[in-house]
């Protein structure tokens, strides 16, 4: 029980945090950190891939009807929530924290945790920026974007994802 | 039958998420400028007030510099009142000229209402930017009216009220499109662009469809021309920085430098033309 209202604070936390914090920073055209995929990182590692995908288009969901997106969060956060199991098998591979009982993301050596992050943030923000820009003309532009607020979201999420392991599920 | 379910059982995940996608692209391709304006004046209605107070902290920080620029424009406006009110006393020195100066400015003040607005929420880093401002319907706030800044800097357009909210397209959003106009001398038919963001530095729009004949030179400055705002009123877009010409090599591709810092809006001031309607209908007439 304990656990579930965790996650559902982290939630609350990540959404306005999203909208009221990181949407209004003014840093110039390429910088807009995407920070509430950290709610869909946190999930336990071994949760059933269906529900990540609907939690995921909630999130998305909620995310759109607070910034008036036409449907843009759903489009981005659900492309990371259904690739999230398979960056967990190659990252975090069976052989390591997998093939625990209850294989849960403290255990997961910080080295891999930085590089599953980085890789969830990255295809959230490649999805968000691309489908954003929706024309080929402007890629280098996109990807431009892709890579300052992927890396600024990566350090943000590294921070909240450190912050909820050692303070919340500690 | 079993192997069916059993199949589908395996895949549901994969079916799942094309079913999301394709409702939310379908969605996302098919939303208009109108319709995004539309969402985030309904969004406002819940994040509104955070988003206000948030506002507010911002605004109570920038006090000095609004005071000094309120300051500035104060003395500016009484020196062109002064200059008016000689130019009227003058006049009204012959009775008939007199009361036909007074009918006639009495019905040209008729035809612009001007309100000011506080900005709540304004985005620079994405292709369809908007700005939020705190008044809406219920403080006489109407779509189609011309926002500027204090010192006379062109901002956009509302597309979209709600009672206590607007919506404004600006000039750094992809969808934009308006007039502008080289502040030189010559034909004025020859000065006219048309006014367009590509959505990569907000801090620089196009103007196309200059006419050769137009000869711009960096450093002109640009004034925006539209149904917007009174004939008279010197909106400034910005400064000629660059010039090329376009593909066909009959008319000019200018990139203006933008007179307004999108990044550092504060107050702004709205202004409606009960015309518009009238002008615009008539226009649409005549191009079909």
């Amino acid at each position: 029980m304990k656990r579930y209202l965790s996650f559902a604070m982290l939630f609350v936390a990540v959404v306005l945090l999203q909208i009221y914090l990181f949407d209004n920073i003014s840093l110039g055209i390429y910088f807009h950190p995407l920070i509430y995929s950290a709610f869909i990182i946190l999930l336990p590692l071994k949760y059933n891939s269906g529900a990540v995908l609907l939690l995921s288009a909630f999130l998305g969901f909620v995310m759109d009807w607070l910034t008036g997106m036409a449907g843009l969060n759903v489009i981005a956060i659900t492309t990371a929530g259904f690739v999230r199991p398979l960056l967990i098998k190659l990252i975090c591979g069976y052989g390591g924290v997998l093939s625990e009982p209850i294989p849960m993301i403290n255990r997961v050596a910080p080295k891999r945790l930085l590089m599953y992050i980085a890789a969830m943030v990255m295809v959230h923000c490649s999805t968000y920026f691309l489908v954003e820009s929706l024309s080929l003309m402007h890629v280098m532009h996109a990807l431009l974007r892709i890579v300052v607020s992927g890396v600024a979201s990566i350090l943000v999420v590294w921070y909240i994802v450190r912050l909820f392991l050692d303070k919340i599920m500690r | 039958m079993y192997r069916l379910i059993e199949f589908i059982r395996r895949i549901y995940v994969v079916l799942l998420f094309v079913l999301i996608q394709t409702i939310a692209l379908s969605v996302y391709s098919s939303s208009t400028h109108y319709t995004r304006a539309k969402l985030i004046s309904r969004a406002m209605g819940v994040t509104g007030g955070v988003q206000g107070v948030i506002a507010d902290v911002d605004h109570y920080f920038g006090l000095n510099e609004q005071n000094e620029m309120l300051a500035r424009r104060v003395a500016e406006l009484e020196n062109q009142l002064d200059i008016y009110r000689q130019v009227i006393d003058t006049l009204q020195s012959n009775e008939a000229v007199k009361q036909s100066i007074t009918e006639a400015t009495a019905q040209q003040l008729q035809h612009y209402r001007y309100v000011t607005a506080r900005v709540v929420v304004s985005t620079i880093n994405r292709p369809h930017n908007y700005i939020t401002l705190d008044k809406g319907t219920a403080q006489g706030v109407e779509p189609n009216m011309g926002v500027i800044t204090p010192d006379g800097n062109m901002v956009g357009y509302v597309v979209e009220c709600s009672e206590s909210y607007a919506i404004v397209m600006p000039l750094i959003n992809v969808d934009f499109r308006g007039g502008g106009k080289l502040d030189i001398e010559g034909d004025s038919e020859n000065r006219i662009g048309s006014l367009s963001w590509d959505g990569k530095d907000a801090s620089r729009v196009t103007m196309s469809d200059l006419l050769e004949y137009a000869n711009p030179k960096a450093g002109d400055e640009v004034l925006g021309n539209s149904h917007y705002f009174p004939p008279m009123m010197r909106v400034n877009v910005g400064e000629v920085e660059s010039i090329s010409k376009s593909k066909n090599k009959n008319t000019y591709e200018v990139v203006l430098r933008l007179a307004t810092d999108f990044s550092d809006l504060d107050h702004l001031i709205l202004v409606y033309n009960e015309r518009y309607k009238e002008v615009t209908e008539l226009e649409g007439k005549m191009k079909k």
